[in-house]
Parts: C-alpha cells; sequence; structure tokens
C-alpha cells in the first residue's frame, strides 16, 4: 500500500516535471494550460507510469539513473526502451507545427500527442521485436553450443 | 607560432568572406539602367501645317511658324495619333503633389457607423465629405506599390514608373542621384519648373533641380513634427505663386508616428488630424488651374513599419481632387503606383519618361480645355503615347540582352501591330474604350514579364560562390578536427602558411594582369576566384600530406560518447535542412529554442550517466541540474522578448505587447534593475575573483565605470520618456544626449584600458603580508594557493608575494570586456529589449559552466581539457543564433530596430557610419558576445578549478595535477592554450559557415520560389552580415588573448626577477 502511494506520488511529480519541460521547450504557460496539462498527462500514463509498476522506481533521480544505465535484464531493457521512444515520439510530433500547411490539426499539443501515440506504439513493435529475436538468437546459441559439443 | 595561428585565421576568413560576396555578386543582381530620355515636340514647337509625322520630327524645329487657331492646331496633332509618343499636348493643370509618407489605404476610409473609432480611423474626414459632395471633382484609389516599400525605392518609382531591383533596398539612407529618365527632369527639360518641399531624400535623389526647394531632415524618426511643420509653413505661400508647374510636398509624420508608436497610438491621430487640416487648406487655397494629387508612397504594418511586400504595406491610397473636371467617370478603384508617372507626364504636357512601366490613369485625368473636339480624342493619345513608350523601351531592353524569351518579345510586338492598324478605325467612344481596354492589357502583360525577368541570377558566380565556401569550410574543418594538436604546432610552425599566402599573392597578380590586359573584365570576382581555387589546392595538398594523422586521430577517436554526439548531429543536420523551409525559417526563433533546451535537458542526462559509475554527493548533481534548468528558465524567459514577423499573422493577436510600442513605467523598472542586478552579480564575481583590487587604471575602470554606465542609461531612459513638450526647458535634446555619450565614452575607454592593461591583479606588498586591505571582502583560500605556485618558483619561503586575481586572470579580462559591451547594448535595445542583454549575457555563462563542468567530469587528464568537443562547439553556436531572436530581432527587413540609430546622435554625426555601426550593434550583438566569448570555451573549466573548488573533489586524476592553479595552468602550456582556441575558432566558424552555406542554397533552390524576396533572400542577407559579424569578433577575441598571453608573461617574468 505504502509503495502505491508512493507511486501515485511519483507519478504526479513526473506530471508537473513533464509539464514544466514542455513549457520549457516553448509550450505556452498558461494561457493553453487545458492542453498542455493533458499533453503530460497523457506522456505520464504512457511513459512513466510503466516504469513505476514494473521497475517500482519513485524518485527523479532514480528514474535518471535507471534510465542511463545499462540494463539489467530483458524486461528492464523493454520498459526503457519503451519510455525513450514514447518521449522521442513527442519530441517529434512538434516537427510539423510550424509548417504552414493550414491545417488543424497543427496546432500544439495534437502533433505532439498523436506522436507520443506512436513512439508509444512503435516502441511496443520494437520491444517485443527485440525479445523475440533475443530469445531466437539464444535459441541458435544454444543450439550451435550443443552442435560443438 | 602564435602569429601563424593568427594569420591561418586570417586567411580563413578571407576565404569564407571573399565566397560569400562572391556569391552575393550573383544573386542580388541590380536591374540595367539606360540613361535615355524619351522627348516630345511640345505644343508651341509644332508648327501648324498638316504634315506627316516623319517630315515633321526631321525638321520639326525649323518648319516655318504659321499662325494658326489652337483648333487647327490641335487637330493637326491628333491627326499624327500613331506616332503619339514624338509629340506632346498642351498641359492640362497645374499639379500639387502631395505624398504623405505611410498613408495607408484604410486610413482615408471613413465609417460613420464606427462610433469608437482607433487612433487610425477615421482621421481624413476631408476625403469622405468631398467624395459626397463633389464627387465629380474627386478621385479615390487604392493605390498598390511594388515591394521593396522602402521610401527610396518608391520615390525612385514614383518618378521614373520603373521597378526599383532588391538591391537599392539598402541604400535607402544614402540615397543616390537618379540617373534615369524621370519626370523632374522631363519638365526641366521642358522648360517648366517644379517645386519641392519636405523629405530631404528628394533633395539627394534629385539635386538641382527644383526652381526652389526646401528640404527637411528626415532621417530623425523620433521627431515627428519638423519636417511636417516645415512643409506646412512653406507650402501656403507657394500655393499663391504662379511660376511653377509641380509643387511636391512630401510630409513625413505620419510615417515616423508609426515607425515610433505604431498606428494603434494617440500621435498617431494627432498626425492624421494634422493631415486632415492640410488636405482642407490646400483644397480651399487651390486656383482655377490645379489638380490635387494625395498619395502614399507604401503603407505600414500593424507595429507601424514597412519594407515587405505584405497587403498592408503596398496597399496605400491615392486621392485626386482637381478644379478641372475629369475626363472620363471612375471605372476602376485598385490602381499600381506606377501608373501615377504617366498620368503626371500628360497633365503636366511632357513626355513620359523611357523606362516607365506605368499607364495612364485615364480616368484621373481633368480634360484638356476645347469644346469641338471630343475628349475621348485627347485621352486617346496619350494612351497610345504610353504604349509607344513602353514597347520601345521593351525593344531597346530585348536588344541590349537576351533575358526576354524571344517568342513573348515577338508575340508583344505582333499585339502592339494590330493595336497600330485599328488606331485609326476609333471613332466613337464606344470603340475608344474598348480599345483602351486592350491597351491596358498589353502594358500589363509587359510589365509582368519584366518583373518576372528583373530577377535574373548569374548561375557562374553563384555555383562558384557555394563551391568554394563549401571547399573552404570543408578542408578547414579536416584540419582543425582531424589533425591532433601536437602536430598541429609543428604544421604550423612549416613554411605552409608562407607558401598559401605567396599562392594567394601570386594569383592575386595573375588576375590583376590579365584585367590589364582586358583578358578578363571583372577583376574582384576573378580575383575571389583564382585565390579561391589556389589556396583549395593548398589546403587539399596539407590534408593529403597529414591523410594518415587525420585518418588515425579519427579512428582513435571513434566509439566514444555516441549518444550525445548522436543528438548534436541530429541537431545540427535538423537545423541545416529546416533553413530550406519557409515556415521553419518564419518561426525559427521557437526552433532554436526547442533545440537548444532539449540540448540542454540532454545534458542533464548525459551528466547524470556519468555521475552515476561513482556515488558522489547529490549536492553536486543538485548543481549541475540546477544549472541547466536555470538556461532553460532563462532561455524560456527571454521568449517575452521575442518579436514578430509580418508573415506571423496569429503572432501578433496573442501577444499586444508587441505591438505598441510606448514602454510603460514597469517595463522600464525591470529594464533598470535587471541592469543593475546584472552589474552587482558581476562584480560580486569580480571581487570574488581578487581582481577588483588594484589601483591601476583598467581596475578602477572596472570598478566603477559599470555603475555609472548603468545610471546613465537609466536618466537617460527617463528624459526621454518624458514626452517632447512636456520636458523641462533646461532640458534640452543634446543635453539628454550627453548622458548617452557618457555611456558610449566609458565603455569604449573600459574596452580600450582594458586591452592595454589586460591583467586585473593585484600584488600584494610584501611587508603587510598578513594584512588583508578589504577585511569585509571575503578573499577565497585559492589565493593562499596562488601563493603556494609561487612558492615552487621561488625557494625561500619569505620572498612569497601574494597576487589577488592571479588564478582567473583569462577570464576576468574576458568578463570585464564582456560587461562593458552588455551595458552599451542595454542602452542600445532600449527598455524594452534591455534586458534580454542581461539575459543572454547570463545564459551564455550558464552554459559555458554547464560545458565545462561535463567536460572536467569527463577530462582524465589535463590535456583533455584542452580539446573542446564538437558539441560544445554546437551549442556555442547554436547559443548565439537564438539569441539574435531572443534579443528582439527577425531576418526581416521591417524589423530592423532603426531606433538604435538615433540613441545619442541626434543631428551631430553628418554621414551615417556612426548609426550604421549602431543599428549593426544592435541588430547582431549576439554573434558579437559569443564570438568573443569563444576562448571562453577553453578557459572556463580552469577557472572553476578556482572558483567552485568543490566540482574537483571527486575527479582524482584532476586533482593530482594541481590543479588550483586555476588559469595559471593555462599559462604554463600557453602553447597548448593558444592551440586549442585556435582549433575551437575553425570549427567554429565552419559551423557558422556551414549555416550560411544552407542559406546561400537555399536561397538558390528557391530563386523562383514565391517567398524568396520576403524570406529567403532576407535570411540569406541576415545570415552572412551574422557571419560577417562573427569573423570580426573571433579574430578580436583571438587577438585579446594573445595580448593577454604576452602580458602575464611579461608579468611573470619581472615577478621572478624581483624575488631571485
Amino acid at each position: 500500500m505504502e509503495k502505491l502511494w508512493k507511486g501515485v506520488i511519483f507519478a504526479i511529480q513526473m506530471l508537473v516535471v513533464l509539464y514544466v519541460i514542455s513549457v520549457l521547450l516553448g509550450a505556452p504557460f498558461i494561457s493553453n494550460f487545458e492542453q498542455t496539462f493533458m499533453f503530460s498527462c497523457i506522456l505520464t500514463v504512457l511513459a512513466v507510469v510503466p516504469v513505476i509498476l514494473y521497475l517500482e522506481i519513485d524518485d527523479i533521480f532514480q528514474l535518471l539513473d535507471v534510465v542511463t544505465q545499462p540494463p539489467k535484464d530483458s524486461l528492464h531493457n523493454m520498459i526503457i526502451l519503451q519510455f525513450e521512444i514514447t518521449l522521442l515520439g513527442a519530441w517529434l510530433g512538434a516537427v510539423p507545427i510550424p509548417l504552414d500547411w493550414n491545417r488543424e490539426w497543427q496546432i500544439w499539443p495534437t502533433t505532439c500527442v498523436l506522436g507520443t501515440f506512436c513512439g508509444y506504439f512503435i516502441a511496443n513493435i520494437v520491444s517485443y521485436g527485440i525479445q523475440s529475436t533475443n530469445i531466437f538468437s539464444r535459441y541458435r546459441k544454444s543450439h550451435r553450443f550443443k552442435n560443438v559439443l | 607560432m602564435v602569429w601563424s595561428y593568427f594569420f591561418f585565421l586570417v586567411w580563413f576568413i578571407y576565404l569564407i568572406a571573399s565566397s560569400i560576396l562572391l556569391f552575393t555578386k550573383g544573386f542580388l543582381l541590380t536591374r540595367d539602367s539606360f540613361e535615355f530620355n524619351s522627348t516630345c515636340l511640345t505644343y508651341s514647337e509644332i508648327p501648324c501645317t498638316p504634315t506627316n509625322s516623319e517630315h515633321l520630327l526631321s525638321n520639326g524645329n525649323n518648319a516655318e511658324k504659321h499662325s494658326c487657331s489652337t483648333t487647327e492646331k490641335l487637330e493637326n496633332i491628333l491627326t499624327n495619333v500613331n506616332s503619339a509618343s514624338n509629340f506632346c499636348l498642351p498641359a492640362r493643370a497645374r499639379v500639387v503633389l502631395v505624398i504623405i509618407d505611410a498613408l495607408r489605404y484604410d486610413f482615408t476610409q471613413y465609417d460613420k457607423e464606427n462610433k469608437s473609432p482607433l487612433p487610425f480611423q477615421n482621421r481624413l474626414p476631408i476625403i469622405q465629405e468631398t467624395l459626397e459632395s463633389v464627387p465629380e471633382k474627386v478621385r479615390l484609389y487604392k493605390f498598390l506599390a511594388d515591394p521593396p516599400t522602402t521610401t527610396m525605392q518608391r520615390l525612385k518609382a514614383l518618378t521614373t514608373g520603373s521597378l526599383p531591383t532588391f538591391i537599392d533596398a539598402g541604400s535607402n539612407f544614402a540615397s543616390y542621384e537618379i540617373k534615369e529618365d524621370n519626370i523632374i527632369d522631363q519638365l526641366m527639360r521642358n522648360n517648366h519648373s517644379t517645386v519641392f518641399m519636405g523629405d530631404d531624400t528628394w533633395d539627394g535623389l534629385y539635386p538641382k533641380r527644383f526652381k526652389r526647394s526646401y528640404p527637411f531632415p528626415s532621417f530623425n524618426v523620433r521627431d515627428l513634427d519638423t519636417v511636417d511643420r516645415g512643409v506646412s509653413e512653406n507650402l501656403y505661400p507657394e500655393l499663391e505663386q504662379n511660376d511653377w508647374n509641380l509643387l511636391i510636398a512630401h510630409y513625413l509624420g505620419v510615417d515616423h508616428a508609426g515607425h515610433r508608436y505604431g498606428p494603434n497610438h494617440p500621435e498617431m491621430k494627432r498626425k492624421l488630424e494634422e493631415m486632415n487640416i492640410v488636405l482642407k487648406n490646400i483644397i480651399h487655397r487651390m486656383s482655377d488651374d490645379m489638380i490635387l494629387y494625395v498619395l502614399g508612397d507604401h503603407g505600414m504594418t500593424v507595429t507601424g513599419d514597412h519594407g515587405g511586400e505584405t497587403e498592408n504595406e503596398v496597399s496605400s491610397a491615392l486621392y485626386v481632387y482637381s478644379k478641372i473636371p475629369f475626363a472620363a467617370p471612375q471605372n476602376t478603384t485598385v490602381t499600381k503606383q506606377v501608373n501615377i508617372v504617366p498620368t503626371l507626364a500628360t497633365v503636366l504636357g511632357v513626355s513620359i519618361p523611357f523606362s516607365n512601366l506605368g499607364s495612364v490613369l485615364h480616368d484621373a485625368l481633368p480634360i484638356l480645355n476645347h469644346t469641338t473636339i471630343p475628349q475621348w480624342k485627347f485621352s486617346l493619345f496619350p494612351i497610345w503615347s504610353n504604349v509607344e513608350q513602353i514597347v520601345e523601351y521593351l525593344q531597346h531592353y530585348s536588344s541590349d540582352s537576351d533575358i526576354f524569351e524571344a517568342d513573348r518579345v515577338r508575340r508583344i510586338f505582333n499585339k502592339f501591330n494590330i493595336l497600330k492598324a485599328k488606331l485609326y478605325t476609333i471613332d466613337n467612344p464606344k470603340s475608344f474604350e474598348d480599345f483602351r481596354y486592350v491597351t491596358d492589357e498589353l502594358i500589363t502583360e509587359i510589365r509582368k514579364m519584366c518583373e518576372e525577368v528583373w530577377i535574373q541570377f548569374d548561375s557562374f558566380s553563384i555555383t562558384r560562390g557555394l563551391l568554394l565556401l563549401f571547399l573552404s569550410l570543408f578542408f578547414v574543418f579536416i584540419i582543425a578536427d582531424g589533425v591532433p594538436a601536437k602536430y598541429l604546432k609543428e604544421l604550423f610552425l612549416s613554411s605552409f602558411l608562407v607558401f598559401s599566402y605567396f599562392a594567394c599573392f601570386i594569383a592575386a597578380l595573375c588576375s590583376l594582369i590579365l584585367y590589364y590586359f582586358d583578358v578578363i573584365n571583372n577583376f574582384t570576382s576573378s580575383t575571389f576566384f583564382a585565390t579561391g581555387v589556389v589556396s583549395q589546392l593548398m589546403l587539399a595538398m596539407l590534408i593529403v600530406q597529414n591523410w594518415d594523422t587525420i585518418s588515425l586521430n579519427w579512428h582513435s577517436k571513434s566509439g566514444n560518447n555516441k549518444f550525445i554526439s548522436f543528438s548534436c548531429r541530429l541537431v545540427l543536420v535538423f537545423n541545416l535542412v529546416s533553413l530550406f523551409s519557409n515556415s521553419y525559417i518564419e518561426e525559427e526563433a521557437s526552433i532554436f529554442l526547442f533545440l537548444l533546451t532539449t540540448v540542454s535537458l540532454v545534458g542533464i542526462v548525459s551528466f547524470c550517466k556519468n555521475m552515476i559509475k561513482e556515488k558522489s554527493s547529490r549536492w553536486l548533481r543538485y548543481k549541475f541540474i540546477l544549472f541547466s534548468i536555470g538556461i532553460s528558465i532563462l532561455l524560456r524567459l527571454s521568449v517575452n522578448f521575442w518579436r514578430c514577423r509580418e508573415e506571423q499573422g496569429s503572432c501578433f493577436s496573442s501577444n499586444i505587447i508587441n505591438v505598441s510600442k510606448e514602454t510603460t513605467k514597469s517595463v522600464w523598472a525591470v529594464a533598470l534593475a535587471s541592469l543593475a542586478l546584472f552589474t552587482t552579480i558581476t562584480k560580486t564575481w569580480l571581487r570574488n575573483c581578487g581582481s577588483l583590487n588594484d589601483y591601476s587604471l583598467s581596475v578602477t575602470f572596472a570598478k566603477y565605470a559599470p555603475t555609472v554606465m548603468v545610471v546613465c542609461t537609466g536618466g537617460y531612459w527617463v528624459l526621454h520618456r518624458t514626452p517632447f513638450d512636456s520636458k523641462p526647458r533646461s532640458v534640452q535634446a543634446w543635453k539628454v544626449d550627453h548622458l548617452v555619450w557618457m555611456v558610449y565614452a566609458s565603455s569604449i575607454l573600459g574596452i580600450v584600458c582594458t586591452i592595454i592593461q589586460p591583467l586585473l591583479v593585484y600584488v600584494l606588498p610584501r611587508r603587510s603580508n598578513a594584512n588583508i586591505p578589504n577585511e569585509h571582502n571575503i578573499i577565497p583560500h585559492l589565493f593562499r594557493r596562488v601563493k603556494g605556485l609561487m612558492e615552487e618558483k621561488s625557494e625561500s619561503k619569505n620572498d612569497i608575494p601574494v597576487i589577488y586575481g592571479l588564478g582567473t586572470v583569462f577570464s576576468t579580462v574576458y568578463l570585464v570586456i564582456g560587461v562593458y559591451f552588455t551595458i552599451l547594448l542595454g542602452l542600445l535595445l532600449g527598455e524594452s529589449g534591455a534586458p534580454s542583454a542581461v539575459i543572454m549575457f547570463l545564459a551564455t555563462t550558464f552554459i559555458l559552466i554547464v560545458i565545462s563542468t561535463l567536460r572536467i567530469e569527463k577530462a582524465a587528464s589535463i590535456d583533455d581539457l584542452f580539446e573542446v568537443p564538437n558539441t560544445s562547439i554546437l551549442i556555442w553556436v547554436i547559443t548565439s543564433h537564438y539569441f539574435f531572436y531572443g534579443t528582439g530581432h527577425q531576418p526581416a527587413w521591417s524589423n530592423i530596430d532603426w531606433n538604435a540609430a538615433f540613441i545619442g546622435t541626434s543631428g551631430v554625426f553628418a554621414n551615417n557610419f556612426v548609426q550604421g555601426t549602431l543599428v549593426i550593434l544592435n541588430t547582431f550583438c549576439p554573434y558579437i558576445i559569443t564570438g568573443f566569448f569563444l576562448p571562453m570555451l577553453v578557459i572556463t573549466p580552469f577557472t572553476l578549478f578556482v572558483m567552485t573548488p568543490s566540482l574537483l573533489r571527486k575527479n582524482k586524476d584532476l586533482r593530482k595535477d594541481s590543479t588550483n592553479q586555476g588559469e595559471l595552468l593555462l599559462f604554463e602550456r600557453s602553447d597548448n592554450l593558444l592551440t586549442a582556441v585556435f582549433v575551437a575558432c575553425c570549427k567554429y566558424l565552419a559551423c557558422h559557415g556551414i549555416r550560411v552555406f544552407a542559406t546561400m542554397l537555399a536561397a538558390t533552390v528557391h530563386c523562383r520560389h514565391l517567398m524568396v524576396w520576403k524570406i529567403f533572400a532576407p535570411k540569406f542577407i541576415f545570415e552572412s552580415v551574422a557571419m560577417l559579424v562573427t569573423l570580426i569578433s573571433v579574430t578580436f577575441g583571438y587577438l585579446v588573448l594573445i595580448r593577454v598571453n604576452y602580458q602575464l608573461e611579461k608579468f611573470i617574468n619581472k615577478l621572478n626577477k624581483h624575488v631571485s
């Protein structure tokens, strides 16, 4: 129960941090509060919550440590990859905003939200792919060993 | 060796500058202008007898003078309509031409429904009144100017009828005499006279052409009334006079009010209401043979500026009031600006200027006072004359060059001939109308063709410029990045550089000889090209010779730090690619903010990555993160100082602050507070460095000058803010300027002093060793360590000199000069921009600190610290570009802040050199700061050793190397220092250069793009001027480094001698 609380509090912390980061990267500070807030909510849910759930992290520094360290095991690797690619997707989502195509979806934060979803989606596929190749290669390796032996 | 680095830099700079110039020559071409004049036989010269036109032309003047009635003579002329351009009808009226600068079309509209009009609405009711009461005497048109909408270009167009090209835009404030055929010269040639009053740009364009002229200085944008008052004083008496045919009155107040306050300001209301009274008075006083043309030369944007080609800037108004009835009812409401030229020529009875491209505005022509001949004949004559003139011009132009498509030209001539054949079949007003319509189409077609073609590029120069720039950047980058520092020293000790200079000299000589013997016809560009090619060969040879070291070095370097170098490469590529998109250029401010913040966040992550290896103090990490977040917050704060481009429509509605130019008291207070805070912080830092203890001139300056400068700046702003009339009598304009001169003088003196005496150190007298002069100052313990350094040198323990400020001897010089410059900048940027200068300075220092911390973390030994990683250079480049926007600039003509030119220069300086410098300082300030601070990238880690020793507690490897000496270490390895800074300079310039290259390429690729003159070309010009500024400031920074090093050597030698 205590862990749950800690996790929730950390999620809220991350929500605030992500909000601040998106403002620092150029999102409007107050005027589009609702949109920016929703965006950071989505980002938190997709990127941060899995990390909290699976890796039991409840501190920003711990998170930074985990992200930058070489992964310990495959689950770890998967979750971190997912975290990173989701954030990258959100970051790349800003690319079409300045273009002058005059589409109604070209506004903050629609593209970034889409980017987040895309990132999450791709991350899942990629991590699945890595997992399967890992298993495959392990299988191959063990196989080869058998042959040698 | 020191100087060979310097000379290599100079060589590199020459290569960059020459290839940019070469490109510019090809890209920004001018239109050919002919000095031909069109001529015609005036009414009095034409004889009475009906003869065919050839005969008439050959002996027009000698023809015997019959006396005949006007009717006969006129009929006689009208029969020669097929060669109409050879004859001039008599003048129809005397013309009063009132130019109200920046009279936007909507200023002239009157809306009765509007109960609470804005300051620029409903302020010219006279136009509406006359439109209602005497519609037959009045015409109102929307008057479309061609870009660029700067006053001089518009005046040229308004008198010659041609389309001034882009290159003229730059010479707006040093106007040159017009040599092309124009309406003023036509009048002079026909012994008509012109009277002029108003903007003195006219006097520059047409010296000695006016019978009487009353020019008033136009340059001071702050002064809303001098010109207008002067014009009005002279206008009314002149209206009484009878001896002129054309009277030009150019009012500037509205334009100045726009520049100074924007249209949405009570001053604009006042100026427009003044104009209303002026118009009323003129209409009232006009005699019966006069016609009044009131026109604006261009419009203004929402902020009151102009120069571009948006709807607001190009649309002005033309209002005609005639005492004589018009020849035709009004049938258009929109007309091109050049159309005024043939119209005026017709009204005044002179021939249409040779290079005119406008068509006669026939519904704004007054009738020729005659009863028996139908009026349409009098209209047909000038219209045909107009067509003939344009076709002749086209013929001349196309025979002189082959830029027009032959097919198109032939088609136009065919059309012309068909029309000519039709000419005599016109016998009633109806057919005349049809004919007029067709001729209008023909003229429009010709004008369109000319417009398309006059942006012709010289692909020869363009490709060479691009190629040479790219090659020199590429080669120099390979040398700077590939050759390791210790080899680089050897390389520069060899005779390579002398050879290269010699080769360049020979190449230049060759092109001179070839030029002398007329083999080549353009000396400068062929010299640029020849020296460029030779230099590329030399550089390539150098690379080939050292290829093994380069490849080895690269091989050993590869593999470390993938994450950061990958993200930085991504950022660079993104950055370059975005220069090819017009919308990205428009939004570049946000993009740089985005990238820079991303980089600083990436910095946090990578720092944490390093820290994890050893579980070190959390405090350090907090500190680092705090700094990085601090950078991001400073960057985000500077968003408030962004300006909007005219193209960013949505931007204006979102922040209204940018639109109004008037500053409030709170803005002033914030500006002053930020400057004060800035001086306090820097002074505290310097004091902690121990640099402010001596009593030498430069130290005294560094102690007191910044405060004095801030106080003067604040005082200037206060006095400047008070409105003109409510100012106390004792405070005259020049007295206000004294404060500004104080700031200029103290910053210049301060910088010069610091260069002359660059060592801000204090040698404690030996007797008072224990006695520290400023007891309340916390002298950090590190100066004891400096003592320790001396201990090694001098064996005896008694003779240790204690020197304050030696640990930060290099950085102090840069800091002090930077402080002077930043405060000066605060003044130039004005109240609303001053905090941004402070933010820029703080953010750059924060970035320096963060970069250096990262580098210290990673360094294995002291030697590693001498190598500036490419990522740091890239961050530095992005910083400089970001703060171009962060200090409220945009790469667009209308966004240049001309106000800076008038700070403290009211009418004192005859030439525009000082004003130009001030504007350049204002616009390109971030490039100056970052270019000058570039050596700090190498120096700062050593400064941090002294100022925050806690940083090193962790890095054991470095501690071994006696890092407590701080920047003295740099001096001990001054060879390494100079090499490292040299390499950093080369890379920095290469990185800037590659951006210039990208803008050049973008401009070339998009040279037929819709936006090329609006976005890509200005971007290229701004970027290349920024490059030039960067070149100069980097050289200056390097020279200062050499100077400090030299002085320090002298100082230490003296000290050693003294001690031993």
